[in-house]
């Protein structure tokens, strides 16, 4: 099973063809699924069917799903409404969060513990177990069915995980600096925008990494709190498109790619920080 | 540090308390709250003590639903710790040696599915093993195994623990990444002292590696049961709220969604549904609380 | 305890410059060899060779009458203490002790017999059950070096051992490896950036610059007759004084230079290779001169050099006396520390012939006639 070398020599590392093979095998699992489905959305119907481990040629080439689903639904819409959400909630998850973590670790008073044990059990517990009484309020304060819900929950939970990773980084921040900067007169909050906040950008892009993904790809709230055709966001409207048009396959395959572009063009973009990022945070 | 509560702390931490209060906190106690209460058919409520919990647990109406739910999310939590987790594992070991060609590219695709909305992996898989288009199938003629083809998904006895691998297949590059940060922390110099001392690739990753990445398996793994017991988004995707065949696949997440929002015959009811939420909220708490104990006892982090 | 032979070793990564070229050395059993030079000299990565963590590309090692080239570590018979200690951190200090010989099949009793004796020479047997991280940075190296010990090996690799201690306990430390090799008697390779560690413990030391074996030789023998001008500026602090100058007479025993401020010195080294004319540098050890009152008439044959003071440093038992001569030549003279010098006077800075040094254009030395440590005032 796994084993492990330490040196360059041979004698102690495991035979180079099960790491490759073992590596190659799970790299076709990994990728085999989205590809297959990538290739046949530009195949005609029949060609799929016949034929779905074959590239598309010229014969088999068609554009039909694609223009099906850009008929039939609003998938630019969904796009939009998926950005704005996302974006918004990561400016407020990483605003709010910096500032509770800047005022949490950096000032002692009493009841500091207390409100980083308050934000810290935000980590472990799902949000999703109040939705109950999430859906409740959002219908007493007449939110249902708006982008600006899914915003405020959206942004309620990604902060417990932003105020710690922050803090965990505002922490390093030489104290020296700081000091050096109120011994000039310069006041909190200039301290905190101008020189705490750009010393800590890597922590910012990793807890902007870790919460962008999961807000992108949510199903639960946009089906509970806003499943109104003008706010579906792209994974909600991509859900109801499948299951309205299930044995569309054409239109089916094509949606289907369509949601996976732009992660992935971003992903291939991105990958050496996202990932620079996850190993350095995590390890925490 | 600087000393003193001053109306700049405040400013600094009130926007995310009253978010986080509000949205997430507050909403929750609420829901632990409302499990205690009963609605009648004009939607009046009244305070009914332990009276739904009992119910859930024990009244046959609700408890076939809420033990079968609960059962096969332990299934569905087993499968991911039993392929997710050693499969992680050994991929992080393996990208974790040195000299390894293309380490990046494989460490990138790896990490894709994880990217990718469960909606889109849950249908992507479906098609593949769907019986209809055949893809699946033929695959697995080409490796001799044609034979083996079922309509997985659709079958009592096969559709959670499809649903639970294609689970793995999409989460298994979080535990990677965190298994591959931890065994790459590992000084260079404690592995070669153990080469010269004579030790084996073997012996090196069971007698030194792997106590030393104790603390992250034991993060893994409690994230694992949070997620799973979290779960919704994928069985929903594709067997609908109503987690068939036959309940077969039914977690706790789709029970929740069923009861809240009701689905065909089953009449909604936000008091129940509460009161299966809490129900969830305390699983997972003991899991927390058992994770927590375990890392203060045991599983300490060593100064390297 | 074995023999070492290194023959014609040479490395290099892929396709790029060696890192060691043609290293040939002989460690005879019981020596105790210090490996030193300046950081990127490539004495980690010969010990490293040596060890087995890093092949060789060309050459042969041998540990006793082994061929040992291709044998992974485990199977040389070495032990290795790392620079940074390298200790278990999840396994106490009897298991990090006990490790390297459960692996080799001891049986129990053995083990603890050994590992109980280990801890005792090294005056950690109170620590036993405990973690490394509860220890100091003194008591880890200990441990890691008991690890050492109970292999029993045939050759001991040290790589910079007392690099990460303070400097208190690095003095401590150092004398206390010298007992250990005495009473141990075992042959060790010692990797060291520090001359001073190495002058005191080493049998031998070898003195590498850029992947080549500068000279090996005993600590007296390269104080006092450094092959080349690298050697002699490495070994010795403070470094010696390099003055440039030109032959001007070639003698049966010595050489007659003109310094740059025109000053004539003698000095009592082989001239026979030297041309009159030829450019050379005289070196002369802050050490082996003495600083005499202007006017003071010196002895025929000495070097006196007249120079101005322009610092001093008090060090107690001697005075470090920085001095700058008339063409801008700067010297340290280590003096008395009785005397009273003051910042500007000028002196005469006096040396004995036997006391130079000299060196070619190549850096090459020519041997010196009759070196010994010497205080210039006593050796007429």
């Amino acid at each position: 099973m796994a084993n492990t070398s330490t040196s360059t020599s041979l004698p102690f590392a495991p035979s180079r063809v099960f790491v490759h093979l073992t590596l190659i095998s799970y790299l076709l699992l990994a990728l085999l699924p989205i590809l297959l489905v990538f290739m046949n959305s530009f195949k005609s119907r029949d060609a799929f069917f016949n034929d779905p481990l074959a590239w598309p040629t010229p014969e088999t080439f068609s554009l039909i799903g694609y223009t099906k689903v850009l008929g039939r639904s609003d998938v630019l819409m969904y796009f939009g409404n998926s950005f704005i959400v996302t974006i918004a909630s990561l400016f407020f998850i990483l605003l709010f969060g910096a500032m509770a973590a800047w005022g949490l670790s950096e000032y002692r008073f009493k009841g500091n513990r207390w409100l980083k044990f308050f934000f810290a059990f935000g980590i472990m517990v799902p949000i999703r177990l109040g939705t109950v009484s999430i859906l409740q309020l959002m219908v007493e304060l007449n939110l249902v069915n708006t982008l600006t819900a899914l915003v405020l929950v959206y942004v309620a939970q990604g902060l417990p995980l932003a105020i710690m990773i922050l803090s965990e980084f505002m922490g390093q921040v030489p104290g020296e600096l700081k000091d050096a900067a109120r011994c000039d007169g310069i006041d909190e909050f200039r301290i905190f925008f101008q020189v705490v906040v750009p010393l800590i950008r890597p922590a910012i892009a990793t807890v902007a990494v870790f919460t962008m993904v999961p807000i992108w790809n949510d199903l639960w709230f946009p089906l509970i709190l806003a499943p109104s055709d003008k706010t579906q966001t792209i994974t909600l409207g991509i859900q109801q498109f499948v299951g309205q048009y299930a044995t569309d396959w054409n239109a089916v395959l094509a949606s289907l790619s369509l949601a996976i572009v732009p992660v992935v063009t971003l992903y291939a973009l991105f990958s050496r920080q996202l990932i620079r990022g996850i190993t350095a945070g995590a390890v925490k | 540090m600087k000393l003193g509560f001053s109306w700049r702390v405040l400013v600094f931490i009130a926007p995310a308390l009253l978010i986080y209060a509000t949205f997430s906190a507050l909403p929750l106690i609420d829901t632990l709250r409302l499990g205690l209460y009963t609605a009648d058919d004009t939607g009046a409520r009244s305070f009914a003590g332990l009276a739904n919990y009992t119910t859930i647990l024990s009244d046959p109406q609700w408890s076939t639903s809420f033990w079968n739910a609960m059962a096969n999310n332990l299934k569905f939590f087993a499968i991911h710790m039993l392929v997710q987790n050693p499969v992680g594992l050994l991929l992080a070991a393996l990208l974790s040696l040195r000299n390894v060609r293309f380490a990046a590219t494989y460490r990138t695709v790896f990490f894709l599915p994880t990217l990718l909305s469960v909606v889109i992996i849950g249908f992507v898989w479906q098609l593949i093993l769907s019986p209809l288009w055949g893809v699946s199938e033929r695959l697995l003629s080409l490796v001799g195994l044609g034979d083996w083809f079922a309509p997985w998904l659709g079958l009592e006895s096969s559709a959670l623990i499809t649903v639970s691998l294609m689970s793995v297949w999409q989460y298994i590059g979080v535990p990677m990444m965190l298994i591959y940060a931890a065994l790459i922390a590992i000084p260079e110099d404690i592995i070669e002292a153990a080469v010269v001392e004579g030790a084996s690739p073997w012996r090196i990753f069971w007698q030194i590696r792997l106590p030393l990445i104790l603390p992250t398996l034991g993060l893994v793994t409690i994230l694992t049961f949070v997620a799973n017991f979290n779960a919704f988004d994928l069985i929903y995707t594709v067997k609908g709220a109503v987690a068939g065949p036959n309940y077969s696949t039914d977690i706790l997440g789709t029970l929740f969604y069923r009861t809240f929002f009701g689905y065909q015959s089953q009449v909604a009811s936000p008091t129940m549904g509460a009161a299966v939420a809490t129900l969830m909220f305390l699983v997972i708490l003991v899991g927390v609380a058992i994770y927590f104990l375990a890392v203060q006892r045991k599983l300490q982090r060593f100064a390297m | 305890m074995a023999s070492v032979s290194l023959q014609n070793i040479s490395k290099r990564y892929g396709n790029n410059e060696p890192v060691l070229h043609n290293i040939n050395l002989e460690i005879e059993h019981g020596e105790l060899v210090v490996l030193v030079g300046p950081s990127g000299c490539g004495k980690s990565t010969l010990l490293r060779v040596l060890c087995g963590l890093e092949d060789i590309s060309s050459g042969e090692l041998r540990i006793g009458d082994d061929l040992v080239n291709d044998l992974p570590p485990a199977e040389r018979g070495i032990a290795m203490v790392f620079q940074s200690y390298a200790l278990y951190p999840h396994m106490t200090v009897y298991r990090n002790m006990s490790f390297g010989l459960k692996i080799h099949g001891a049986n129990k009793a053995d083990i603890d017999k050994r590992v109980r004796d280990a801890a005792k020479v090294l005056h950690i047997d109170h620590l036993l059950e405990r973690l490394p991280r509860e220890l100091s940075g003194g008591q880890r190296q200990r441990v890691a070096i008991g690890r050492a010990i109970v292999r029993e090996p045939r050759l001991f690799l040290f790589d910079e051992p007392l690099s990460n201690l303070d400097a208190a306990l690095r003095a401590k430390t150092r004398i206390e490896l010298a007992r250990l090799h005495r009473d141990l008697g075992a042959t060790m390779v010692y990797v060291t950036h520090d001359q001073v560690e190495a002058m005191t413990l080493g049998d031998k030391i070898v003195v590498l610059s850029e992947g080549h074996v500068q000279q090996a030789g005993t600590p007296l023998t390269l104080y006092q007759q450094p092959a080349n001008r690298f050697v002699a500026t490495f070994i010795g602090s403070p470094t010696i004084n390099l003055l440039p100058a030109r032959v001007i007479e070639v003698l049966e025993a010595g050489a007659r230079l003109q310094l740059s401020n025109g000053s004539k010195v003698l000095a009592t080294v082989d001239a026979s290779q030297l041309q009159v004319g030829e450019t050379v540098e005289v070196g002369l050890r802050p050490e082996h001169c003495e600083v005499l009152p202007a006017g003071v008439a010196p002895a025929a044959d000495d070097t006196a050099l007249d120079a101005e003071i322009t610092l001093v440093e008090h060090l107690g038992e001697s005075n470090l006396l920085y001095l700058k001569m008339d063409d801008g030549q700067e010297l340290i003279v280590r003096g008395d520390g009785n005397a009273e010098v003051r910042l500007g006077d000028s002196v005469i800075v006096r040396a004995a012939p036997s006391a130079l040094y000299l060196f070619r254009a190549d850096g090459t030395a020519c041997t010196r006639l009759n070196p010994g440590n010497m205080r210039s005032a006593h050796a007429r």
